[in-house]
C-alpha cells in the first residue's frame, strides 16, 4: 500500500446497481433493462486513487457517474464521509456537489463552446456563491496558473486551445471548489501520448499538493497503473477483481485480468513478439441479457458447469486482494 | 529476397483552407518492400494518416498532393485518373479505417458489401463471389460465416465489424494493406485479435502493412521497419529493434519516456513532452520539434536538420547527429521491460 | 560542403523553457464573430442581407419621402401607371392620356397636375373634345372597335387631334407624382407598396419572436425535461400541427374581427410548433454531452443548465429555422390577404394590393408586378440568408 494513503475511508459503495430502462414494444408495455451496474461494493480510503479498468459497455463510467449522482442509483448505498448520498434530494446534495468533482473523456464535448474559459472555469464560484467580482477573477487567475495556464487565456474560448489544453481547463474547473474526491472519467484517453503524461503529471501534483482523494477509470491498464494504488477491473457490470496495483501485476488472479493484461501491447519489440498472449475468443455479450452465473464464463477458457449455474461473489483470497472467481475456491480455500 | 512495392518520394500535401495553406505532409520519403510491414507512428496532426490517404488517391478537397511521386510496382500514381485509381484502389491496394462503424454502409449485408468488391474487381459472377465472401469471412475468424454473410453491420460488434472490414479490404488479394488506427477504437481484448489477425494473414496471403497507429505497443508487435512522424516530417526511420533499443531522435526518445512501463514496482513520475504539437499553417521554418525539444540549440530554431545515416536503413532529422555538433548527454529513454 | 558553413555560435544549446509554450497564436474569434466571417463569404447571404436591411428602410423610411398617405384617394386620378405617354399640346401644355382615352394635365417632365374637363364628349360617336389654352384638342376613339375585331394588338385605336391636326407621342416620361402608378381609386402605390413592407415586415418580426420565445421554450423544457412530461408535451404539440393554418384563421376570424391582429394570432399560435421540435431535438442530443454533466455535477440549477448551457448551444439551428420561416410566414399572410383573409382596407398588404390588381390585370399590370416583385424580393432574400446562416453556423464546417 502506498505510503500516502491512510486508512480512513472516504468513499464505500455498498450493492451498487445501475439498471437503464429500455422499452420495447407497444406504448413500453415490456420493458427491458441494461444492468450496466450490476451489484458492485468497493471502497476508497482518503487520499488515495482507486483504479478502475474494464473494457467499453463494462459500467465503468456509469460507476462513476452514479456515485457523483449524474444518474439515479437503481439500488445500492454510496457512503460518503459516513453519509449515504444515494438517495438525497438535489438540495441536500448540493454541500457534495463541492466536494465530489468529476473529470470528463473528451477534451472538446467537456467545455461549452459558447463560453469564455473564465467562465467555465467560474462557474462553480458563481453557482454556491463562493467569489465575486474581483475576488471571482482572482480565484479564475490562479485555477488557471495552477494548471499551467495564463490569465490571458481566461477570455478566449474553449476551441482555441489544444485537447491537452482543454483536458486542463476541465481540471481548473473541477478545482475550482476545493474538492476533497475527483472521479477522473477516461480523463486521457482522447489525448495524444506525449499529452497524456502532461495530464497525468499534473493530477499527481495536485494530489499530493491537495491531499485529493481519485477514482481513475480508464481502459488503459498501463496508465491506470501508473496512477492507481489499487485497481478495480470490471467486467460486464461486475467487479471481478480488486487489489493493490503491483499485486494485480505480479499475480492477478482472475482469467479476465489476466487476459487483459497479457493483451496489453508492450512497447519493445521482442518482449511484445515473444509474450505469451492469452486471446480471448468472441466478444463481450450483451448487458440485456448477461450469461447466467459467472458473466465471464463465455469467454473464459477454465469455465465450469459452475460457473453457469453459480454466480461467483467477490471474496478476499489474500489480504487486501478480492476476486470473484469459482477457480479461487480451491486455490485458495474458504476457512471459517 | 524483397522487391520494392511502393515507394514514396518527396511526397508533399497540403489542405487550402479558409485560414490559409495547412502544409500536412512537408516532403515525406519512405519504401515498402513486398511482405513488410512498416509502422508509420506519430500524433495527431503528424501527417500520418494524410500521408496514407495521399497514397490511396483519397483525399478530398480542399486536399492536394502538390509535389513529389508515389511509385507503386513501378507506375507513378500521382499521375493517375481517378478512374485508374479506382482500378487500383480495393485490388491492388486496399484500406481499413479506424472506425469500423463508419466504414461499413449501412444499409447493405456484409455479405453484398464483401460480394460488390470482389464483382468489380475480379470479374467473376455473384454466386463465385459469395463463395468467396463466406471464405474470405471464415479467414478473417469470423464463425458460422453461412449465416453471417447475409447480417447486417449493426448485427455485428465493433470487433466483428474490423473483422468484415478486413475481410472486404483482403477480398481480392491486394498487394498492400494500409491500416489507419484499425484497433484504436476496440477495446484491449478485442485490439489483440485484430492485430493477431493481421500478422497471420500477412504471412499468410504476403501482403505488405502499412500500420499508422499512434500506439508503439501495436508498432512493437507488428512491424519490422518503423518511421516517426512529426509536423509533417519523418523524423526518424529505422527497424523496429532500432527504434527502440537504440532512438536517435529526442521526439522518439520523449514519446518512450513519455509511456509508463508496466514492469516497476514503484510510481514511477512519467517525463512528458512540453508543450503542443507546431500549427502547420505556419510550419516553424527549422526543426519542426524544436520548441518541445530538451536539447534545441540555435541551429535547429532556423534551418530544418538533414537526414543522418546510422546504418543504411536507420535516419534521423536532427542536428544532435551532425559531425560538428557538441557532444551532448541524452536520455534516450530506452528500456527492456522485465515480463515474465 | 554546405554543412561546413554552420557558424559555432549555432550549436549553442538555447534554453527553451523560457519561451511560452502556451501562447495561442490564432486571433481570438467568438463563435459569432466566426460564423459572420464565415457569412460574408457567401455572395448570395450578402446580397439577401443587403436586400432585408434595404426593405426594411424603405419600411421605416419610406413614408417620409412621400407626400400621399395610404388611404389618400383621388378618383380623377385611378390607374395612372408608372411611365406615362405624353402628347404635347404647345410650348407650355403637356398632356396624357389614360386608359380610358381622358386627357389629364401633366409636366414635361412627369408631374401630374389635374384631370382636365371635357367641353364636348359624345359616346355614341366615340369622340371627346377639350379646350386648352384656346386650342382644341379631339380624341377620336373611334377605331377601337375595328382594332379589337382585327385582333392585331398594334392596330390604331385612338387619334388625337389638335386644332385638327393629328398629333403623335411627344415622349415618354416617369410618373413622378406616382412613383408606382396610382391603384383604381387613385392613390398612391409606392406609399401603398411600403405600408405593405411594413407589414410584411411586422408579421415577419412577430412570427420570429413569437417562435422564438414559446417555441425555444417549449421545446426547450420539454427535451430537458424529458420522459412523460415530454411525451405529453409533445403530444400537444403534434394536435397543433394537425390543424390546417386556412381552417384556424377562418374559425378565428368568428371570433375576431378579421385583420393583422388575427393573422398575427393565428400564425404566433401555429408556427411556433415546429420550432419546439426542432428545439426539443436538439436538446435531447445536448444534454447527453458532458459539459451539461460537468454543470451538473457542479450543481447547477435546471433552469440555469437550461438558458446557459443548452439553448445557447442550439442557437445556430434555431437561427437558421427562424431565417427560413420568416419568408414562410410573409407568404402565408401574402395569401390569406389576397383570399380576403387579411388586413382591412384601407389598409394595404402586398397580398391585398396584389389581389386589388387582379381586377385590372390585362390593363394596368403594373399594379400586380410591384406587390409582387417586393414579396419575391423580400422571400428570395430570407431564404438567401437562411441558406448561408446554415452554412455558417454549421458545427460540422467549423475549425
Amino acid at each position: 500500500m502506498s505510503s500516502k494513503s491512510n486508512n480512513e475511508v472516504l468513499l464505500e459503495v455498498k450493492n451498487l446497481k445501475k439498471y437503464f430502462e429500455i422499452n420495447k414494444g407497444f406504448f413500453g408495455r415490456s420493458k427491458e433493462y441494461v444492468q450496466a451496474v450490476d451489484d458492485i461494493s468497493f471502497f476508497i480510503r482518503k487520499g488515495e486513487t482507486l483504479g478502475l479498468v474494464g473494457e467499453s459497455g463494462c459500467g465503468k463510467s456509469t460507476t462513476g457517474r452514479t456515485i457523483i449522482r449524474l444518474y439515479e442509483p437503481t439500488a445500492g448505498e454510496i457512503i460518503y464521509d459516513g453519509v449515504d448520498i444515494s438517495e438525497l434530494s438535489e438540495n441536500d446534495l448540493k454541500p457534495y456537489r463541492k466536494k465530489i468533482q468529476m473529470i470528463f473523456q473528451d477534451p472538446y464535448a467537456s467545455l461549452n463552446s459558447r463560453m469564455t474559459v473564465g467562465d467555465i472555469i467560474g462557474e462553480s464560484l458563481d453557482i454556491h456563491g463562493i467569489a465575486t467580482g474581483a475576488a471571482r477573477q482572482e480565484r479564475v487567475f490562479d485555477l488557471l496558473n495552477r494548471v499551467g495556464l495564463s490569465k490571458d487565456h481566461a477570455s478566449r474560448y474553449p476551441h482555441e486551445f489544444s485537447g491537452g489544453q482543454r483536458q486542463r481547463i476541465g481540471i481548473a474547473r473541477a478545482l475550482a471548489v476545493d474538492p476533497e474526491f475527483i472521479i477522473c472519467d477516461e480523463p486521457i484517453s482522447a489525448l495524444d501520448v506525449s499529452i497524456q503524461a502532461q495530464v497525468v503529471n499534473m493530477l499527481d501534483d495536485l494530489q499530493k499538493e491537495y491531499g485529493l482523494t481519485y477514482l481513475f477509470i480508464a481502459h488503459d491498464l498501463s496508465m491506470v497503473k501508473h496512477i492507481s494504488d489499487r485497481i478495480g477491473v470490471m467486467y460486464l457490470g461486475k467487479l471481478v477483481e480488486v487489489t493493490d496495483r503491483n499485486e494485480l501485476y505480479d499475480s492477478p488472479e482472475h482469467p479476465y485480468t489476466q487476459a487483459l493484461l497479457s493483451a496489453i501491447p508492450i512497447p519493445d519489440p521482442e518482449v511484445t513478439r515473444n509474450a505469451q498472449r492469452i486471446i480471448l475468443e468472441g466478444d463481450v455479450p450483451s448487458p440485456i441479457n448477461p450469461p447466467s452465473g459467472c458473466r465471464f464464463r463465455t469467454r473464459c477458457s477454465y469455465a465450469m458447469e459452475r460457473c453457469a449455474e453459480e454466480e461467483p461473489v467477490l471474496r478476499e483470497v489474500n489480504e487486501g486482494h478480492f476476486v470473484a472467481c469459482h477457480l479461487m475456491d480451491e486455490k485458495f480455500p474458504i476457512t471459517e | 529476397m524483397s522487391e520494392r512495392l511502393l515507394e514514396v518520394n518527396n511526397m508533399k500535401t497540403s489542405f487550402y483552407t479558409h485560414v490559409g495553406e495547412v502544409q500536412a505532409v512537408r516532403g515525406v520519403s519512405f519504401n515498402l518492400n513486398k511482405g513488410e510491414a512498416l509502422g508509420i507512428v506519430g500524433e495527431s496532426g503528424s501527417g500520418k494518416s494524410v500521408t496514407s490517404m495521399s497514397v490511396m488517391g483519397l483525399l478530398q478537397y480542399p486536399g492536394k498532393v502538390k509535389d513529389g511521386n508515389i511509385i507503386f510496382k513501378g507506375e507513378e500514381l500521382t499521375k493517375k485518373s481517378q478512374k485508374e485509381m479506382m482500378a487500383i484502389r480495393g485490388n491492388e491496394i486496399a484500406m481499413i479505417f479506424q472506425d469500423p462503424m463508419t466504414s461499413l454502409n449501412p444499409v447493405y449485408t456484409i455479405g453484398n458489401q464483401i460480394i460488390e468488391a470482389i464483382v468489380r474487381h475480379q470479374h467473376v459472377d455473384k454466386k463465385e463471389a459469395r463463395v468467396k465472401a463466406i471464405d474470405m469471412l471464415r479467414t478473417v475468424g469470423i464463425p458460422s460465416p453461412e449465416k453471417r454473410v447475409d447480417n447486417y453491420p449493426h448485427e455485428f460488434s465493433g470487433g466483428m465489424r474490423q473483422r468484415a472490414m478486413i475481410a472486404i479490404a483482403l477480398s481480392c488479394q491486394p498487394d498492400l494493406l494500409i491500416a489507419d488506427e484499425p484497433t484504436t477504437a476496440l477495446d484491449v481484448t478485442i485490439q489483440a485479435q485484430i492485430l493477431e489477425l493481421i500478422k497471420e494473414l500477412k504471412d499468410k496471403m504476403n501482403t505488405s502493412v502499412i500500420l499508422i497507429t499512434h500506439d508503439l505497443g501495436v508498432v512493437a508487435d507488428v512491424c519490422s521497419r518503423v518511421v516517426v512522424m512529426y509536423g509533417g516530417l519523418i523524423m526518424e526511420e529505422g527497424t523496429a529493434e532500432q527504434i527502440f533499443y537504440d532512438p536517435s531522435h529526442p521526439y522518439t526518445m520523449g514519446l518512450m519516456k513519455s509511456i509508463p512501463r508496466m514492469d516497476t514496482k514503484e510510481k514511477q513520475r512519467l517525463i512528458p513532452i512540453p508543450g503542443t504539437p507546431p500549427d502547420l499553417v505556419k510550419p516553424p521554418k527549422g526543426c519542426p520539434f524544436a520548441p518541445r525539444c530538451p536539447y534545441t540549440m540555435k541551429i535547429c530554431l532556423e534551418q530544418a536538420p538533414e537526414y543522418t545515416y546510422l546504418t543504411p536503413e536507420h535516419r534521423s532529422a536532427c542536428w544532435l547527429l551532425h559531425e560538428n555538433a557538441p557532444k551532448t548527454e541524452v536520455d534516450n529513454g530506452v528500456r527492456k521491460e522485465v515480463i515474465k | 560542403m554546405a554543412d561546413n558553413k554552420i557558424s559555432t555560435d549555432m550549436w549553442e544549446k538555447v534554453d527553451m523553457s523560457t519561451l511560452d509554450k502556451e501562447v495561442i497564436a490564432r486571433k481570438s474569434l467568438t463563435y459569432w464573430q466566426d460564423a459572420w466571417r464565415r457569412l460574408k463569404k457567401n455572395h448570395l447571404s450578402m446580397i439577401g442581407l443587403f436586400f432585408i436591411v434595404l426593405m426594411t428602410l424603405l419600411a421605416i423610411l419610406g413614408p417620409f419621402f412621400s407626400r400621399y398617405s395610404y388611404s389618400d384617394q383621388n378618383l380623377e386620378l385611378g390607374n395612372i401607371g408608372p411611365t406615362m405617354e405624353i402628347y404635347q399640346i404647345d410650348d407650355n401644355d403637356f398632356v396624357y392620356m389614360n386608359k380610358e382615352y381622358k386627357l389629364v394635365e401633366v409636366t414635361e417632365d412627369g408631374h401630374i397636375s389635374k384631370r382636365l374637363v371635357p367641353t364636348d364628349e359624345d359616346m355614341m360617336q366615340k369622340y371627346r373634345s377639350y379646350e386648352i389654352d384656346g386650342k382644341e384638342v379631339v380624341i377620336d376613339y373611334s377605331f377601337a372597335v375595328a382594332a379589337k375585331k382585327s385582333g392585331d394588338p398594334d392596330a390604331k385605336k385612338f387619334e388625337i387631334r389638335v386644332n385638327g391636326d393629328v398629333i403623335d407621342i411627344h415622349d415618354k416620361v416617369f410618373n413622378k407624382t406616382y412613383w408606382f402608378g396610382s391603384d383604381s381609386l387613385g392613390r398612391d402605390l409606392y406609399i401603398r407598396v411600403v405600408y405593405g413592407a411594413r407589414i410584411s415586415l411586422l408579421i415577419a418580426l412577430v412570427a420570429t419572436i413569437v417562435n422564438f420565445f414559446i417555441g425555444v421554450l417549449y421545446g426547450g423544457v420539454a427535451g430537458y425535461t424529458g420522459g412523460k412530461t415530454d411525451n405529453v408535451m409533445m403530444r400537444i404539440v403534434d394536435v397543433i400541427a394537425t390543424v390546417p393554418l386556412l381552417l384556424y384563421v377562418i374559425m378565428l376570424m368568428v371570433i375576431f374581427e378579421p385583420g393583422l391582429k388575427t393573422i398575427m394570432i393565428a400564425l404566433g399560435t401555429v408556427y411556433w410548433v415546429n420550432m419546439a421540435r426542432l428545439v426539443r431535438g436538439q436538446i435531447l442530443s445536448i444534454k447527453e454531452q458532458e459539459f451539461v454533466l460537468a454543470a451538473k455535477t457542479l450543481g447547477a440549477s435546471s433552469w440555469r443548465i437550461l438558458v446557459r448551457h443548452l439553448i445557447p448551444n442550439a442557437m445556430g439551428p434555431i437561427i437558421v429555422s427562424l431565417a427560413m420561416l420568416i419568408p414562410s410566414a410573409i407568404f402565408t399572410e401574402a395569401f390569406l390577404s389576397f383570399i380576403g383573409l387579411g388586413v382591412n382596407a384601407p389598409m394595404a398588404s402586398w397580398g391585398t394590393l396584389a389581389n386589388d390588381a387582379v381586377a385590372g390585370l390585362r390593363t394596368y399590370p403594373y399594379q400586380l408586378f410591384f406587390p409582387a416583385l417586393f414579396i419575391s424580393i423580400t422571400v428570395l432574400a430570407f431564404n438567401f440568408l437562411g441558406d448561408g446562416l446554415r452554412d455558417a453556423l454549421d458545427p460540422r464546417l467549423r475549425k
